[in-house]
């Protein structure tokens, strides 16, 4: 840990809970996030009553009663001084814990509840819950109209981009796959966990080409809820606090116009600066990484744009080990989106709370002094991050 | 899903998108311009990005280069039959649009290549290689 600015965290991570993680559509989101809230709230060897804040966030494809305000009935909450939806698409799990520091720091609120829950999966798989448009030209109507549908197309014609400005090919996706996959291994609650072999991986299915089943994340239905508290009442719970030393968001203004390169300046630049800046760090200051990787070709282009390696060089980074398990960036240790679950921004935000409580296991990354943990949604352009610590004083 | 793809535009759809494939159905492919005369700007803005003045339509060349790709191997509708390729074009005049490439059996489209607008019959606008 190397940081210019000696500082102190006045926020903490207190509580971490979760539903049960399914295939089956048997639940709501909605009841999955009331067993994920409970279960925090016990986590942290709370007590609901003592809980004056909650925030809310569902997936960006879904109407606000799939996980309304109401939830706060379902809980058994009183009275609240903080309580909202937020929603950002992928950046929202990391701005809910931005927001609920900020909150104790002004002395708005104490102990606040922030959870995220979805219910992707149906009878016939996931896939048509993310058959929608991403409007990414910007005329409403215009991106479906054109056969150019869901997360997927438009992240496939990032792939795309990303080839021929460094001379990549699949060779790269897989790379980044398999990696994940060998911390999934490691995790017990990871859905897939065999070992990616090459030729299983060139033999998979098309989603978008070239995208392909391996290269995007696995969903599940399930929610995750984390207890924000001040630093100060941080240590008087069950398990470790997971403290919060500062916050970096970023929206790219990169417009579809000659010059700019949306595809692949995603905004993690923007956050990066502003969370390092922030800190007085740099990106060898982090011991590891949680990133928010739906696509095989997140996590190289977050790699490349939060600056652990120049613009190129993220798929020979991945390549040479350096973000697998033994290697010098601890990278998506629980096998991020890919491989352990997709639960949009709380997948990272869980396994960064893990590793530093040092509750991960056969998968524990061996040095967790600071660790960035990221959120990406959009149109690739929202981005939010956040570093943590098992130390209160860095 | 479930949007509507009318071979005519209809009022249900945005009147920007409607008054594009219009046009486009003519022959005469658009982009949004600032009506003070900055120039083209991208297909999301809705004011200049230069000096905050409406945007209007203009005409474009029709000509401009693959600015990136991809391939749907499943069909989303009934006029896109699989696989079809949707092209990210940039436009001579910079705006980049999403398009479906008019050429499918022919030699496969790269990245950089140059592209023209080859129609819109049917509400779909359509490129093949220049």
């Amino acid at each position: 840990m190397n940081v210019a600015r000696k500082r102190s965290a006045t926020a903490a991570v207190i509580g971490l809970g979760e539903s049960t993680f399914s295939r089956k559509s048997d639940k709501t989101a909605r009841a999955h996030a009331v067993d994920a809230c409970l279960g925090a709230v016990s986590d942290a060897g709370l007590k609901v009553a003592e809980i004056d804040g909650l925030l809310l966030n569902r997936s960006p494809i879904e109407p606000s009663s799939v996980l309304p305000l109401h939830l706060k009935r379902d809980i058994g909450l009183g009275d609240l001084s903080l309580l909202a939806s937020i929603e950002a698409e992928g950046s929202s799990a990391i701005q809910m814990i931005q927001y609920a520091a900020l909150a104790i720091g002004a002395g708005m609120v104490e102990k606040v509840l922030c959870v995220f829950a979805d219910a992707p999966v149906g009878a016939t798989g996931a896939g048509d819950a993310y058959s929608i448009s991403m409007n990414l030209i910007g005329l409403d109507g215009w991106d479906e109209r054109h056969g150019l549908i869901g997360a997927t197309g438009g992240f496939a014609l990032s792939v795309q981009r990303y080839f021929y400005l460094y001379g990549a090919d699949s060779n790269a996706l897989f790379e980044a796959a398999a990696a994940d996959r060998e911390w999934a291994a490691l995790n017990p609650k990871a859905f897939l966990r065999k070992p990616l072999d090459k030729d299983e991986y060139f033999a998979s299915r098309w989603i978008v080409e070239p995208l392909r089943l391996f290269d995007c994340a696995y969903p599940v239905n399930g929610a995750v809820a984390v207890i924000v508290s001040s630093a100060d009442r941080a240590t008087d719970g069950p398990n470790p606090p997971v403290y919060l030393h500062g916050f970096g968001q970023g929206h790219s203004g990169a417009r579809n116009f000659a010059g700019d390169e949306p595809e692949i300046q995603t905004g993690a630049e923007i956050a990066g600066r502003n969370l390092f800046d922030g800190l007085g760090a740099t990106p060898r200051a982090f011991d590891f990484c949680e990133f928010y990787n739906p696509f095989s070709i997140t996590t190289i282009l977050a790699l490349e744009g939060y600056g652990f390696c120049k613009p190129g060089e993220g798929a020979d980074f991945i390549a040479d080990g350096a973000t697998r398990p033994g290697g010098k960036l601890p990278a998506n240790t629980g096998g991020g989106h890919l491989s352990s679950y997709y639960l949009q921004g709380m997948t990272p935000v869980h396994e960064a709370i893990v590793q530093i409580r040092g509750q991960g296991g056969e998968r524990q990354a061996p040095s967790t002094n600071l660790g960035l943990v990221t959120g990406f949604g959009g149109r690739m352009e929202y981005h939010s991050a956040m570093a943590v610590s098992p130390h209160r004083d860095i | 899903m479930g949007s509507r793809l009318d071979d005519e535009p209809t009022k249900d759809v945005n009147p920007v998108v409607s008054e594009i494939l219009r046009r486009a159905k003519t022959g005469e492919l658009c982009c949004l311009s600032c009506a003070a005369g900055c120039g083209a700007t991208d297909y999301a803005a809705r004011i200049c990005p230069l000096c905050g003045k409406p945007v209007e339509l203009r005409p474009v060349s029709g000509r401009g280069r693959i600015h990136s790709y991809s391939v749907f191997h499943a069909p989303f509708n009934s006029k896109l039959p699989a696989p079809y390729t949707v092209l990210l074009v940039e436009l001579e005049e910079g705006p980049r649009l999403a398009v479906v490439f008019d050429g499918e059996g022919g030699p496969p489209q790269k990245v950089g290549d140059a592209v023209v607008f080859s129609g819109a019959d049917d509400g779909i606008v359509r490129f093949s290689m220049a």
